[in-house]
């Protein structure tokens, strides 16, 4: 089951959060700044102290969660977390990204760098997530793209 | 392939450092020679923090593996707040259970037991039975070389 996703924008602001389950941990908003900002070092200096040249974190393992994080050629964080135990959640970022540039980046009201306030972005993410919990905790598998109207935004 | 190994004590100091492969180090040539181990206890002591606000349950949020595109970080945390982290390629599998061996198995056997160890001071560990009984058991692991 999913938890929480949060996306962080090139220089380390927190650009979107949002709470997938009703088992995630509620934070106020200056939690979830710094926890974006804070993703963003670790994400620098797990390339820094690595033994071979890395890019920085792509999973992470713990007691009760997994996180696993996408970050786009433009240097955009998406990061998402998931129960322990719950298979590679690649295919999920991947599809998130999707709904990114279909919903947000197509936006012309939409400002690079600045917090998403997308309705149909938050609205196709939320039908993703069900569709995926629906599928039984399996990201990834089939379903493909959900029907996406072509020319709203 | 197994590259490197830190131990750290629960104030930051490093107690222990061994690599056995290791192609890149971005820090070799800083200019206090701690500053590698200073940045990873750092690095270590920030993803708890995330960890714990992230975590379910706040109780217990241990850190198991960092994955990057090119090599896994293993992290034991024990009780005493002591840290083991072990770093790998990404085909090395899960390493909790070396972790474990390694803390529980050689590090109170040679380490703690040892006279003159001292838990309190964070002085480096300079003990030639525990450096050759850990080269041996990383050496008969499967993932130490391939």
């Amino acid at each position: 089951m999913f938890l929480q996703l949060f996306v962080v924008n090139k220089s380390g602001g927190l650009i979107y959060n949002q709470n997938l389950s009703s088992a995630a941990p509620r934070l106020n908003s200056n939690d979830w700044l710094r926890l974006g900002s804070t993703f963003h070092s670790l994400h620098a200096i797990a390339a820094q102290v690595a033994p071979v040249p890395s890019s920085g974190i792509e999973k992470l393992e713990t007691d009760t969660f997994k996180l696993q994080s996408f970050q786009t050629l433009t240097g955009v964080k998406f990061v998402i977390t998931a129960e322990a135990g719950t298979p590679d959640l690649g295919g999920v970022l991947q599809e998130i990204y999707e709904l990114y540039t279909d919903y947000v980046l197509k936006n012309p009201f939409y400002e690079l760098e600045m917090p998403i306030r997308c309705e149909l972005f938050t609205l196709y993410l939320e039908e993703l997530i069900e569709r995926h919990s629906n599928a039984g905790g399996a990201p990834g598998g089939g379903g493909g793209g959900g029907k996406k109207p072509a020319g709203q935004y | 392939m197994i590259y490197n190994l830190y131990i750290f004590n629960r104030k930051g100091k490093c107690l222990y450092y061994r690599e056995w492969n290791r192609p890149q180090n971005t820090l070799e040539n800083a200019a206090d020679d701690g500053e590698e181990q200073r940045l990873m206890f750092g690095m270590l002591y920030s993803l708890k923090e995330v960890v714990t606000k992230m975590s379910t349950d706040p109780a217990s949020a241990g850190l198991h593996a960092l994955k990057t595109d090119s090599y896994t970080l293993h992290h034991l945390e024990t009780g005493s707040g002591l840290r083991f982290v072990l770093n790998t390629d990404n085909n090395a599998g899960d390493l909790r259970p070396t972790l474990r061996q390694l803390y529980s198995g050689i590090f109170v056997e040679y380490v703690a037991k040892h006279p003159q160890f001292n838990p309190v001071d964070g002085s480096p560990i300079r003990l030639p039975a525990f450096d050759s009984r850990l080269e041996e058991y990383l050496r008969s692991l499967a993932c130490f070389k391939s």
